[in-house]
């Protein structure tokens, strides 16, 4: 990620307040974005490239944020037991 | 096949209820240019595509929009959590809550109910595409009246999210269009030769 840093990061108030939910929609919203411009442009290295970085980056806060609040996907890496597991999505709280 | 994620696109966290706003925001869930008819527009006019780079943006585009129509359906559920019923009458969200208390409904503004009727599937690649472009410029617009009606900046703030997203997404089709157009033979360059004649489905 040093070569290629995300902007949308560098202007949000995450890492001030070290919100993984937060971080995570980030780097999934430059993943969304980075996606749909290589469907249309799938030659361009450069956005092949960051989308990789993304990734990688992408891997480590999911397993982090779902080893805190619970599952993300049926695919989750840990149970979602009583005590940890995030509200639902549409919920106040959740945001 | 799909995933569920746990987890919104973009937050929603609205502090105060307000049906009468919800009763309109309704419209993109279930109305002519919401995304529950961008999502099923878009899933299933990938079926008629030929080339990969059109069937890849219509399919992740199509998935985004069922995370935006999730989106849509927070900001309803959190205008109309807890409201008494002094807060619903006399108010445009009187009827729905006849029918369907506080559920989700996807329903237009205008009160017609969801309708696949708003959807334009042809199985022509320009046809289906130049309908997926007006597509987005239509929920655009749709996005810039409910702004124009919201008081809250906590409503505000996720529809203008969403707003831009509509923006990327015509702007992706627009060069989705032009891959095709590209691909295209030269007697069919001005696109009025159908698909259907042209067919090479593997």
């Amino acid at each position: 990620m040093d070569k290629y840093t995300c902007p949308i990061k560098l202007s949000c108030s995450c890492e001030k307040n070290n919100d993984l939910l937060t971080e995570l929609r980030q780097i999934d919203f430059a993943i969304v974005e980075v996606t749909l411009y290589l469907d249309v442009y799938p030659d361009c290295c450069e956005a092949k490239e960051y989308l990789a970085a993304l990734r990688e980056k992408r891997a480590k806060i999911a397993a982090e944020y779902e080893s805190k609040h619970g599952v993300l996907t049926m695919y989750g890496v840990c149970g979602a037991s009583s005590d940890k597991c995030a509200p639902w999505p549409w919920q106040y709280a959740a945001n | 096949m799909w995933i569920y994620e746990k987890k919104l696109q973009y937050p929603v966290k609205i502090k105060n209820p307000n049906p009468k706003l919800a009763s309109a925001i309704i419209s993109q869930l279930g109305g002519p240019d919401g995304e529950l008819a961008a999502s099923m527009r878009y899933l299933h006019q990938r079926y008629g595509m030929p080339y990969n780079e059109v069937v890849g943006i219509l399919t992740d585009v199509g998935t985004e929009e069922l995370a935006h129509l999730e989106m849509i359906a927070a900001i309803i559920y959190q205008l109309t959590r807890n409201i008494s019923v002094d807060n619903i009458k006399g108010t445009m969200f009187e009827p729905y809550y006849v029918d369907h208390t506080t559920g989700l409904y996807p329903i237009a503004a205008s009160g017609v109910p969801f309708d696949m009727k708003y959807v334009g599937i042809k199985g022509d690649v320009l046809a289906d595409l130049a309908e997926s472009q007006a597509a987005e410029q239509k929920a655009r617009v749709t996005y810039d009246n409910l702004i124009r009606l919201s008081d809250d900046p906590d409503v505000t703030d996720p529809l203008r999210f969403l707003r831009e997203r509509e923006i990327v997404h015509f702007q992706r089709f627009g060069d989705a269009m032009r891959v095709v157009q590209d691909k295209l033979d030269g007697k069919n360059f001005y696109a009025f030769n159908p698909a259907f004649d042209k067919q090479n489905k593997k």
